[in-house]
């Protein structure tokens, strides 16, 4: 019954050689890289199916959006677990692709001929918090709200760029409804735009720079079929059991409405990526050398950000200072987090 | 594209009102909504009004007024202002920016400038 089938499939689809193909090509079995890049694309994908469901009951206005995402959790079957996947699995993503920059920088891996995927992939994680910015600012609660205003001002501090981020995340030069409009715009469109040219861009440099798979029986390589595909499935499985258990068990709460008069509560803080930024902002005095120390704490972050952009053209080689500077930056953000949340 | 890509904010409005004076205690504040920006309203003991743009000059949280301390707080970053509006400790860099305020036909009105 099922020969006939697969057969009439087979001349179809061509599967048969696929795999006959993919079983002859080996790949690294143990290489963690193999298995990042499979992952952030399970986790991708999650995204947007849980975001294409909340995008249904959504509301883009101030006056709706905070009522509207009330309803999503409160009245439609499954809404408060879908929203909850979408929140969890931002935070896995996140979560993920700091580790893989990490990783990245540390093990010195965007040497030749790597040097646009490190560059395309850093261009990525910033999409990505671009989408986590506009995503917080959807639901229009309190915390949305605060978000909007202190995460804009904090892009605001940025020399030269700064201002017109500013003015682009807010949607004008206050946060305002229209800033929520934009968000909206931002999250659903334009940012799924250019992640998706960027990730493509970033494939194309992966097939030329990753090791071609070899089809020789070497020790530590594994048939991409089935045994890697059959190991990445695991992978993406084991996600997919985390971000639902998590979103099941560990509450996301929307808050209250905006209210534009309302002062920040206690203890305000921002996401847990950025813990470490609102630790110093917290802790340093007014004035650094002269300069508000905002300007200063962001000014700094930002040349660390550009140079890292262009850490593969300077550093060819991958210097052991650099891997050392990277895991001192990695340790310090991790401690000042700590530091926050203590 | 990127103007097109971030219309302007439509300020309409810089007045409001706040309440009718005798409604407004000494010793107390009042938030208003002016144009779209948050505005602190505080009547002080000897019964004078001071008004400010709630934002604070650090990164923009909006501030509250704590009667207990008699001072105007940020609790985002700790900043702390004197009811006058000047910054007094914490890292905001530059004092409130101040508002007017007018009594017209018994009500307290807000404006800006």
């Amino acid at each position: 019954m099922a020969a006939p089938v697969q057969g009439w499939f087979d001349d179809r689809s061509g599967w048969s050689s696929l795999r006959k193909r993919l079983a002859a090509r080996r790949v690294r079995g143990n290489s963690p890289l193999l298995y990042v890049g499979g992952l952030l694309a399970f986790l991708l994908v999650l995204q947007v199916a849980s975001g294409l469901l909340l995008l249904l009951h959504y509301q883009p206005n101030a006056a709706e959006a905070h009522a509207s995402v009330a309803f999503i959790v409160g009245g439609i079957p499954y809404g408060a677990l879908v929203r909850s996947i979408h929140l969890w699995c931002s935070d896995l993503l996140v979560l993920t692709v700091i580790v893989q920059l990490f990783s990245v920088a540390i093990r010195r891996a965007f040497r030749s001929p790597r040097e646009l995927m490190w560059v395309s992939g850093l261009f990525s994680f910033f999409i990505l918090l671009a989408f986590a910015f506009t995503g917080a600012v959807l639901p229009w609660s309190q915390d949305a709200y605060l978000q909007a205003r202190v995460g804009s001002e904090i892009a605001g501090q940025m020399p030269v760029a700064g201002p017109l981020l500013r003015y682009i995340m807010r949607g004008g030069d206050e946060v305002t409804t229209a800033t929520l409009r934009h968000a909206y715009g931002f999250h659903v469109a334009v940012l799924p735009a250019a992640l998706t040219g960027l990730l493509f861009v970033h494939a194309v440099f992966l097939r030329r720079a990753m090791p071609e798979p070899t089809s020789e029986r070497t020790p530590g390589t594994i048939p991409i079929y089935p045994d890697y595909l059959v190991r990445l499935g695991t992978v993406m499985t084991a996600a997919l059991v985390l971000v639902i258990s998590l979103a099941t068990f560990v509450e996301r709460p929307l808050g209250v409405a905006a209210e534009v008069t309302a002062a920040a509560p206690d203890g305000a803080s921002p996401p847990w990526y950025l813990l470490f930024v609102h630790d110093l902002l917290l802790r340093a005095p007014p004035e650094l050398l002269g300069v508000p120390s905002a300007k200063f704490i962001v000014g700094a972050g930002a040349v660390v950000i550009l140079l890292a952009f262009f850490l593969p053209f300077f550093d060819r080689r991958g210097s052991r200072v650099t891997a050392a500077l990277s895991a001192l930056l990695l340790f310090a953000a991790v401690m000042l987090s700590i530091h926050a949340v203590l | 594209m990127v103007r097109f890509l971030s219309p302007v904010s439509r300020r309409t409005k810089e007045r409001a009102e706040v309440c009718p004076v005798d409604e407004f205690a000494a010793g107390t504040a009042r938030s208003v909504v002016l144009g779209e920006q948050a505005a602190l309203v505080i009547r002080l003991p000897d019964g004078s009004f001071r008004a400010y743009i709630a934002l604070c000059t650090h990164l923009q949280c909006v501030v509250g007024y704590s009667a207990e301390n008699n001072r105007i707080e940020c609790r985002c970053h700790e900043g702390v202002y004197s009811v006058e509006g000047a910054n007094v400790s914490g890292p905001p860099p530059r004092p409130l920016a101040a508002l007017k305020v007018t009594i017209e036909s018994g009500v307290v009105v807000v404006s800006e400038g």
